[in-house]
């Protein structure tokens, strides 16, 4: 009987930008998962001291307008404090074994000490041998979850960034996020690619020819030579440096969420494909 | 499509009678119980088998002597018979190396007696011989007694029978010389070998 049947909600997409938070509910469907509700709300400007409990005190107020009762959510560990790695298993070795390998692994890539590494080892579609090793900054992931879990949230994953923008944003090589006045640049590559983050307020021009660059490395080093972008910016900021990019052959294309046009839940909403990136991803 | 999770997780423990477990080493000791309980009862089983096969043999054995009762008896009275037969001819055995014995000491006796002295009879009582006999002289006689004393010392050294004294009972006068008694102990029964 169809209208007994209850859709199952999936995990949350919370997305705790530097002055938005957004949130996205999504529901399984028979074809894949459908966006149900959609939330950004502006963090108020308080003291750095005041930031944690304000971005706290901001989901609280979006989770009591979402009309879902589902409280598990997904969130982003921040890309300047994250490294990825491909992490090789050999054959036979056991996940216990392979983790204990990729946490001493992490020790020879980040500097960081052994108490405030989080590492994390997930498999990579398609591959049986190379899984993708995480490395975070604990103290940071602890504080995220610890606010999360303030607005009223319970946090069951904490995903990398690119590989949200990678369900996000999917048929494009590159996206550029000048949505913040921290701009960054995520290049999709087999199987992850590389995260650039810009330095703060940076000026268009400057943004551009960095970008100009980091597509040249980009195609030296062999991650991905990039022929598509997509831009997620206002539509003044998108002209602008679309123009700037224009002639250098990219096609470029603002970003495009489930028929809206750049719209500030888009990292969201690929945090809340989290659940259903296993079993393949499908926008109903 | 590729995703991470990076969210810290608590160490999953497992409390059970006040001892918390962490979770990875449950599946460690699960196996073990696994494999203790296998072997036990693998154990058991073959013990079980065993036990079955030892309980059919014992039926079987049981229902074979019972199906040959009338020929154990049979055997069994052939065993009694045997016996008796064998006790006999041990008796038969004493009673010949008894005679045999008896021979040899009166041979002995016979051949201790030194020249001018004769036996007319020696008689076996309870206790040793009782020897009877004439001697021309009242020296020979002494001497006799002294040989059959050295006889009875041999064979004590020979036949481990202890050693006793010839005894001269009786002497008189009489046709055609002296006429003595004597006794020659023998040791009691049980002393003998």
């Amino acid at each position: 009987m169809p209208f007994l049947r209850r859709p199952a909600t999936l995990p949350l997409g919370l997305d705790i930008g530097a002055e938005i938070v957004s949130i996205v509910s999504t529901e399984a469907c028979d074809d894949g998962f459908a966006v149900r509700e959609t939330r950004s709300l502006e963090i108020p400007r308080v003291d750095p001291a005041q930031l944690d409990l304000k971005v706290a005190e901001t989901i609280g107020t979006i989770v009591r307008s979402l009309a879902t009762n589902e409280r598990r959510c997904v969130l982003a560990a921040p890309s300047g404090e994250l490294v990825t790695r491909i992490f090789r298993v050999p054959p036979g070795m056991r996940r216990s074994e392979a983790h204990r390998a990729a946490a001493l692994e992490a020790g020879t890539i980040v500097e960081w000490p052994l108490s405030e590494r989080q590492v994390a080892l997930d498999p990579i579609p398609g591959t049986s041998d190379d899984m993708l090793l995480s490395i975070a900054r604990r103290s940071t992931i602890e504080r995220l979850v610890a606010i999360a879990r303030a607005g009223g949230l319970r946090p069951v994953a904490v995903d990398v960034p690119a590989c949200a923008w990678r369900r996000a944003v999917p048929g494009v090589d590159a996206v550029l996020d000048c949505s913040s006045e921290r701009a960054e640049l995520v290049i999709f590559g087999s199987p992850l690619g590389l995260t650039h983050v810009f330095p703060p307020r940076l000026v268009d021009e400057r943004i551009a020819s960095h970008v100009r660059a980091l597509f040249a490395d980009a195609r030296r080093e062999g991650v991905a030579d990039v022929q598509r972008i997509a831009i997620l910016a206002s539509r003044f900021r998108y002209e602008t440096i679309e123009a700037l990019l224009r002639d250098d052959g990219y096609a470029i294309a603002p970003v495009a969420v489930d028929g809206n046009e750049a719209p500030a839940w888009t990292f969201a909403f690929g945090l809340a494909s989290w659940a259903v990136a296993a079993r393949g991803f499908v926008s109903a | 499509m590729i995703r991470a999770n990076l969210l810290p997780r608590a160490r999953e423990t497992i409390g059970a009678f006040g001892v918390d477990v962490a979770g990875e080493h449950v599946r460690q000791i699960l196996l073990g119980v696994l494999v203790v309980v296998t072997v036990a009862f693998a154990g058991t089983g073959i013990e079980t088998v065993r036990l079955h096969r030892v309980e059919a043999a014992v039926i079987e054995a049981e229902t074979a002597l019972a199906d040959r009762a009338e020929e154990r008896g049979e055997a069994r009275t052939l065993a009694l018979h045997v016996a008796r037969y064998q006790e006999i001819a041990r008796e038969a055995a004493t009673v010949r190396f008894s005679g045999a014995s008896a021979a040899l000491a009166i041979a002995r006796v016979g051949n201790a007696v030194p020249a001018g002295v004769w036996l007319d009879s020696i008689a076996r009582i309870p206790s040793g011989f009782e020897l009877s006999g004439g001697a021309r002289s009242v020296d020979g006689i002494g001497a006799a007694i002294q040989a059959l004393g050295a006889t009875s010392a041999q064979r004590a050294a020979l036949d481990t029978t202890p050693a006793r004294r010839a005894a001269l009972v009786s002497i008189d006068t009489g046709e055609g010389g002296l006429r003595f008694t004597a006794r020659l102990p023998l040791a009691p029964p049980s002393a003998r070998p």
